[in-house]
């Protein structure tokens, strides 16, 4: 199995970007298309834990005015083999101290790139 | 200076200093060096005092 | 803490992250924020560092947090002109030529040192293409816009640097000025500039244009953010042989003295004639405010500025010969043709320009025996729109691009330190002017500027 491929990285930069992009415009329609379309997918968020699309979709709906502005930082994508690939981030939200970040799993399917499951969180206290 | 001594003058010079001008560059070319001339008569009528040294002074 | 939608200023920023009022970190992405919102419309940036800048600001959090001081410019966030070296980028000065060079392997000197003192960089700014330009309309980056008339230029060749921090993308900028090139945009975009004496800060990683007349210097909101920034960037530096071995001569501490019977003349003759209604009543007013009332006399202006003329056409195309040489097409047709005339001028002119140099600076020093600071515009007339091809002084047309630095040419010529203060009139665009202090006496002219400031007389002019 091959990591980091150029081509499948390249894929999944832009999958990734695309994905940013909509976050920022508040695309829902585009955000809800990049999440794997099944009861099965999962999205953890810094103030609520999501199973399944129809929750998550309802989650972007009901978020008035969407994510807040954000910088990405210290971006690390991983791609394995052909069809699988880990993507983490590093954010700064506008208006806040604490940093972020953000784990996806993207998987390739028959319909493209799509993201299986994901974490959001701020950077707190812990050890 | 008339356009013609100009245009020759400018083609002397940039074969003295090696640099190959293309045509397409030439009149615009001949309409700064025209300029600079113009400029040059300014420093030129300025009476200097032979004591006036150059500004930039070489401390090795 | 919730920041201001006004623009900050470096002395307020810096106060703040200090006394942990806000982090270093919310600064910048509030900059960086603004400049995503607002670059694409203005161009002012070329690159943005927005990983370098979280990374400079996550270290003075962590300086605050461990108890370490973090400097005199704690979190203060700027941009460069894209001549300055930043670490692991290329140089590429406005050019697409330099995009072959490889990239810088440390940052510039000045950038080290705002570093330093914990400033946060944001990015490189727009320009004319090596610096030859009073407008910045790049061939290549296209045009840098006014922040006060989107149909006008924002002056150059630091069009970038002045409109960013007319625009409040960054709190303070660092640029460079060979003929007017920090003064022509600081007057266009309504804010503070400060070319310093020849030779007093070091142009170590700083691209060259012409080694006779190249400058550096800040520019900012505020007097004082200019004081506080000129006075981290103080200091010798034997890389740049034209930099003077000199002391740091702090401004800041100064600053809100103003001292008392200073003699202030207003420049008559060419800086009088070369200037619009717009500029001789900005000088005007900047006269009244200080209650001068005398005329100076300073002989040879013309030549001097003719002088400067010859001396960047020669020298700037020295520089680039080789260039000129194998590539020509691929220099800015703006500055191209300018180049390849200059690489062919006489010896006996430029000698002879170096010659009026000396003799104009002997002209200025016996005019500073009778006065402690001179006025004039900074530019003929306020800011003109793109593509604008003349422009009209006393019934007679001028050619726009060259004519933008008549008034400031004759003086960078000798190296004068001058502050370039904002003046704004209610619903007319701004006009700088510049307050001219004898060699090494930056503190003195910055004194003014911040009185000036202090009693309204100029300000930095508000953007919508």
């Amino acid at each position: 199995m091959r990591i980091n491929d150029p081509a499948v990285l390249a894929e999944v930069h832009e999958a990734f970007a695309h994905y940013e992009k909509s976050l920022m415009d508040n695309d829902i329609e585009a955000l809800n298309a990049l999440f794997w379309n099944s009861p099965l997918v999962i999205r953890f968020g810094p103030g609520q834990n999501l199973y399944g699309i129809e929750a998550i979709a309802a989650f972007r709906t009901a978020r008035v005015g969407g994510s807040p502005r954000r910088l990405l930082f210290n971006t690390v994508i991983t791609s394995f083999g052909r069809d699988f690939a880990t993507a983490n981030t590093e954010f700064q939200r506008e208006g806040a101290d604490a940093p972020g970040r953000q784990s996806q799993s993207w998987v390739r399917l028959a319909e493209g790139w799509r993201i299986a499951a994901a974490h959001v969180s701020l950077l707190g206290v812990g050890n | 200076m008339s356009d013609e001594d100009l245009d020759l003058l400018i083609a002397g010079l940039a074969v003295a200093t090696g640099l190959p001008l293309d045509p397409a560059h030439r009149a615009g070319v001949a309409a700064n060096f025209g300029r600079l001339l113009a400029q040059a008569d300014l420093v030129m009528a300025v009476p200097l005092p032979p004591e006036t040294e150059p500004a930039p002074i070489f401390r090795p | 803490m919730s920041l201001p939608d006004a623009p900050m200023g470096a002395a307020a920023i810096a106060g703040a992250v200090r006394s942990r009022t806000v982090t270093a970190t919310r600064v910048a992405t509030d900059a960086l924020l603004r400049i995503e919102a607002r670059n694409e419309a203005l161009n002012t940036y070329t690159s943005v560092l927005a990983e370098r800048a979280l990374a400079e600001a996550h270290a003075v959090d962590a300086a605050m947090a461990d108890g370490t001081n973090p400097g005199a410019l704690a979190g203060v966030p700027y941009g460069v002109k894209s001549l300055f070296d930043v670490a692991g980028l290329c140089t590429r000065a406005g050019s697409i030529i330099n995009g072959d060079l490889p990239p810088a392997r440390q940052d510039a000197v000045l950038i080290r040192r705002m570093a330093r003192h914990g400033a946060v960089l944001l990015g490189t700014q727009t320009m004319d293409e090596y610096a030859y330009g009073f407008t910045t309309e790049n061939a290549h980056d296209g045009t840098t816009r006014n922040p006060h008339d989107a149909s006008r230029v924002a002056g150059g060749s630091s069009g970038g640097s002045a409109a960013s921090v007319a625009a409040g993308l960054g709190a303070v900028a660092l640029a460079s000025d060979t003929n007017g090139s920090i003064r022509v945009p600081a007057s266009f975009c309504g804010v503070f500039g400060l070319k310093p004496t020849y030779g007093r800060l070091p142009r170590t990683g700083a691209f060259p244009f012409v080694f006779d007349l190249d400058h550096v210097g800040p520019l900012a909101r505020t007097a004082e953010d200019l004081a506080l920034v000129y006075d981290a960037l103080q200091g010798a530096d034997a890389s740049d042989p034209a930099c003077a071995l000199r002391a740091v001569e702090p401004a800041l501490p100064p600053l809100a003295k103003f001292p008392s019977g200073l003699r202030v003349g207003v420049l008559d003759g060419w800086f009088r004639d070369k200037a619009n209604d717009d500029a001789r009543a900005a000088v005007g007013q900047v006269a009244d405010a200080l209650g001068a009332r005398a005329l100076a006399s300073l002989p040879g202006a013309e030549a001097a500025r003719a002088s400067a003329f010859l001396i960047t056409a020669a020298q700037g195309a020295n520089l680039h010969l080789a260039n000129l040489r194998a590539r020509a097409s691929d220099f800015d047709p703006a500055t191209r043709d300018r180049l390849l005339a200059g690489a062919l001028l006489p010896a006996a002119f430029v000698l002879q320009a170096q010659r009026v140099r000396r003799w104009f600076s002997e002209q200025a020093a016996e005019v500073f025996r009778s006065f402690d600071i001179l006025l004039a515009p900074a530019t003929p007339c306020t800011a003109t729109r793109i593509g604008q091809e003349t422009l009209a002084l006393d019934g007679v047309s001028y050619p726009v691009r060259p004519s933008l630095g008549l008034l400031t040419q004759p003086l960078s010529c000798i190296g004068l330190p001058i502050v370039c203060v904002p003046v704004c009139r209610a619903g007319a665009l701004p006009i700088g002017v510049q307050i001219i202090a004898p060699p090494w006496r930056e503190a003195l002219a910055l004194q003014v500027a911040a009185h000036l400031e202090r009693i309204g007389a100029v300000r930095a002019a508000s953007v919508a």
